[in-house]
């Protein structure tokens, strides 16, 4: 798994302990976090993006709503799958694809994996830490 | 902000439509020049008589007014392209009725035209990636919106499903909407699941179209001898963007919210006095959260007014007389201006089997990508001036 890319290395990276960490801004100006971290200026307070310091924080957030798609929108993926809109940071509101084909319900904490896409891992977010669905042990294996 | 109804008074003169329809060969030229031909047939006015004109469209590309107009005639008129997503033709109505409110021209044209097919969007393009590769797909959006609300209201499935039921059957009646059937709820229930709880006959089609109003000012109003009864007056036009998201309400309820409120404001309204609201139900459950956001009933009441009939024409409040955007279509270009032009029709008393019977006063109220969104009041005046 170490040998992998992040696919967006601009939004996560792999934690020294293997965990998926989320990369976020800082604003000097306002000290409020925002998503991606490399944004041309604070969401919040509109600091220009040399007010914005990159940090990263533990690959967890809170479930607000979750439905599964279930026709293919986007050729990256391929339906069915379930997408949510997680709060990653009070006040940071990001749609994200979870694994599995589960609905979880409102309030659920969710957790940031790695999942292998080729060359690269993509990042989902699974309901117990450490989830890794089936088919990355299998291509991990491969 | 200036409110449009203190500065000269706008009046909507003339409109006219090219059917929407599926996606097809037709060049926009013919379907924006039937628009037009029909607005100034309606209008009583020639080609010549246009001052200005703009243009809304969100996928044709750069300079389709002048490539469209010269078959009409050069006349060296002003043209503009206006493109703000879905809401490409409410903006060039709004930009038409502020030329003719500022006093700066006295008949000027909106146009909104089509074609499906080159959709780009500059959020592929801002350089950022996103943890969803559907992020900025508006049904995967809705779909998590309508199952928020449906939740937070404990109501089924099937309250959302009833939208698209009525605007169908209204659609029905309509010789321009791109759906000519009634469909039963089992029709929209039982169509393919798309994303969450919304169904293909839940969601807005791909399709073309055209759609043209003429703006006239007092002036040319009087000049031209205008019956009364045919023009109607613009009372308001508001717009604005969505605020930050957050996790207590979606940024899209609180724009729709401000804008009509203002809007309202604007035109010295109350919401409960609209007789028709044509508003953006691209996606069914839209309708249900929007009546609620634009105070035509109470939180959660939306589903209750529709089953009880009080949206149906001839309702308390027709909403989507027109069949709105699941039944009428929504080519983008041209769905505002055709809002527009169900609310003149509706306020003049022509709209035949769809009419709302005793119709004085509607909102017309758009969502374009973004979000940004748009709302205008309009009137019907008496012989004296008076609304």
């Amino acid at each position: 798994m170490t040998a992998l890319t992040p696919r967006h290395p601009t939004l996560y990276r792999l934690a020294p302990d293997g965990s998926i960490e989320l990369l976020f801004s800082r604003c000097a100006s306002c000290d409020r976090l925002g998503f991606p971290a490399n944004a041309p200026g604070c969401g919040h307070c509109g600091a220009p993006a040399e007010a914005l310091e990159t940090v990263a924080r533990p690959g967890t957030a809170r479930l607000l709503t979750c439905v599964t798609v279930h026709q293919t929108l986007s050729p990256a993926l391929p339906a069915p799958y379930v997408v949510a809109d997680l709060e990653l940071v009070p006040g940071v509101i990001e749609e994200a694809v979870l694994v599995g084909d589960e609905e979880p319900p409102p309030g659920t904490m969710v957790y940031a994996v790695a999942v292998p896409n080729g060359g690269d891992f993509d990042c989902r977010f699974a309901v117990r830490p450490g989830d890794v669905p089936r088919a990355s042990r299998e291509g991990a294996a491969a | 902000m200036r409110p449009l109804r203190e500065m000269e008074p706008v009046y909507v003169a003339g409109i006219g439509l090219h059917p929407y329809q599926f996606p097809n060969d037709t060049p926009y030229t013919h379907l924006g020049l039937t628009a037009v031909r029909e607005a100034l047939t309606d209008a009583g006015l020639a080609w010549r008589d246009v001052q200005s004109a703009y243009v809304g469209t969100a996928a044709i590309g750069m300079a389709a007014g002048r490539v469209m107009f010269r078959h009409l005639g050069s006349t060296g008129l002003a043209v503009t392209q206006v493109e703000n997503a879905s809401a490409s033709g409410s903006f060039a109505f709004r930009l038409a009725c502020m030329e003719v409110a500022a006093g700066h021209s006295d008949i000027v044209l909106a146009l909104g035209v089509d074609k499906f097919g080159d959709g780009r969007r500059a959020a592929n393009k801002d350089g950022l990636a996103r943890l969803s590769d559907t992020a900025t797909i508006p049904a995967v959006k809705f779909a998590l919106l309508g199952r928020a609300y449906l939740r937070q209201h404990d109501l089924p499935v099937e309250a959302m499903a009833e939208v698209a039921v009525k605007n169908h059957g209204n659609a029905a009646l309509n010789p321009y909407a791109q759906f000519r059937k009634p469909r039963t709820l089992e029709q929209v229930m039982a169509s393919p699941k798309v994303a969450g709880d919304l169904t293909v006959q839940q969601c807005c089609p791909r399709g073309d179209g055209a759609a043209a109003v003429i703006v006239v000012s007092e002036r040319a109003r009087r000049r031209l001898s205008m019956p009364a009864a045919r023009t109607v007056r613009v009372l308001a036009s508001v717009a604005n963007s969505e605020g930050e998201d957050s996790a207590a309400e979606p940024s899209v309820i609180d724009m729709v919210r401000a804008s009509s409120a203002q809007a309202c404001e604007h035109a010295a309204v109350a919401p409960l006095d609209l007789d028709l609201v044509e508003l953006h139900e691209a996606f069914s459950v839209e309708e249900l959260i929007y009546m609620e956001a634009m105070g035509l009933c109470g939180p959660g009441e939306a589903a209750h007014y529709l089953r009880r009939g009080a949206s149906r024409i001839g309702g308390q409040c027709a909403v989507n007389a027109s069949g709105g955007l699941l039944g009428m279509g929504h080519p983008l270009g041209p769905t505002g201006v055709g809002q527009i032009a169900e609310l003149v029709r509706q306020l003049r008393g022509e709209a035949g089997a769809r009419q709302h019977a005793g119709a004085r006063l509607g909102m017309a109220h758009m969502i374009g990508l973004g979000s940004v969104a748009i709302a205008h009041i309009l009137a019907r005046e008496n012989a004296t001036g008076a609304h």
